[in-house]
């Protein structure tokens, strides 16, 4: 095929029908809202933001009515500032980008499935290790004493335990978003690549 | 929805189409980028303030949506046809086969690469491709004889035209 020729056959391709864009379908398809990457990662975020609201409030109220003032003073604070956070990282995930050259919105999409795992990351090694220790604690009051701390297989099974569910969780992270976000870095670097720096 | 922009629709959706059916051969996958297409138009459309083209303003969300590969599988509103790539029209059925063999060798190329095919084929400027790629228009030029190049390699040593 000359190179004319491919624009010829190109030019002939009068692409999908209109019948396709028919009022009717647009509007149930712009009803149904986005299905991008960026908008899973906003849906879940949204979960995320109200259900640890519920569950901390209920848990600051119960320990409220117990009169732990400090603790449920404490919980509430901790509650306030995730939700503060929540909503900061939705809405930044949330700005409009789409109409931006190709090489900037790659950009700003690897930006944000970054922030996306970094979330995850940094969630898990603050929330895990505190949760993880309440849950021993309520299993067994006794379990920071000197009993169980003194015991070295104790403490390397906790550790090794931990460990291994951080490791999976951190895989779970690169299976699911972490090589998308690598995807579109190479896609990034091969749209750039012979630009000069500026 | 406002007439405006189901006009803006009527006249681009040879642009999407063409864009969605080189990023994918599949009809279910076709059908998932072409909807996730409107839905980005739609919400950007309010946000449009006519700095660049209207077209300029579509090649880059639909080519930003099928770059960024969608996981979709929640969405299926069927469509008045579910396999657009066998639409059957008054063309010939050589022309048809060809332009088939066309889709299939710009499917071969690098995700970046095919965008720039398009944007050639369209008989984008390179200023204009620049604009919707992000680009200098230096690396525009390089871009487009190489994605060029090996687009005719693809054809003739692949389907032997």
């Amino acid at each position: 095929m000359k190179d004319l020729d491919i624009k010829k056959i190109w030019k002939e391709d009068r692409g999908d029908a209109p019948e396709q864009f028919n009022p009717g379908l647009i509007d149930k398809i712009i009803d149904k809202g986005s299905v991008s990457i960026i908008s899973k990662f906003i849906n879940t975020l949204r979960w995320e933001m109200w259900i640890n609201f519920s569950i901390l409030t209920v848990i600051a109220l119960y320990l409220a009515i117990g009169g732990k003032w400090w603790v449920a003073s404490f919980l509430l604070f901790v509650d306030v500032g995730y939700f503060v956070y929540y909503r900061k990282l939705i809405k930044r995930l949330g700005e409009k980008t789409i109409d931006s050259s190709v090489v900037d919105y790659l950009k700003s999409t690897y930006i944000l499935i970054n922030k996306f795992i970094g979330h995850y990351k940094t969630a898990n090694v603050i929330l895990a290790l505190p949760l993880f220790m309440s849950g021993m604690y309520f299993a067994d009051p006794d379990i920071f004493s000197q009993k169980y701390f003194s015991d070295g297989w104790f403490i390397v099974l906790v550790s090794a335990g931990f460990a291994v569910a951080i490791l999976f969780l951190y895989l779970f992270l690169y299976f699911v978003y972490g090589k998308k976000a690598v995807q579109i870095r190479k896609l990034i670097e091969e749209m750039s690549q012979n630009e000069n720096p500026t | 929805m406002k007439p405006e922009f189901q006009e803006l629709l009527n006249n681009n959706h040879r642009i999407i189409s063409k864009i969605c059916r080189a990023y994918t051969d599949n009809p279910e996958d076709f059908n998932d980028y072409q909807q996730e297409c409107i839905v980005q138009l739609w919400q950007s459309f309010d946000s449009f303030r006519g700095a660049s083209r209207v077209s300029t303003w579509v090649y880059r969300v639909c080519l930003n949506v099928c770059l960024s590969q969608l996981r979709l599988k929640k969405r299926r509103i069927p469509t008045a046809h579910d396999y657009p790539m066998d639409i059957k029209d008054t063309r010939d059925t050589s022309d048809e086969e060809n332009l088939e063999i066309l889709y299939k060798a710009i499917r071969l190329l690098k995700e970046g690469d095919r965008a720039i095919v398009l944007l050639y084929l369209e008989e984008k400027s390179y200023k204009e491709m620049a604009e919707i790629l992000g680009i200098t228009v230096t690396n525009v030029g390089a871009k487009v004889n190489r994605a060029k190049n090996q687009l005719k390699s693809i054809i003739n040593e692949r389907f032997g035209h």
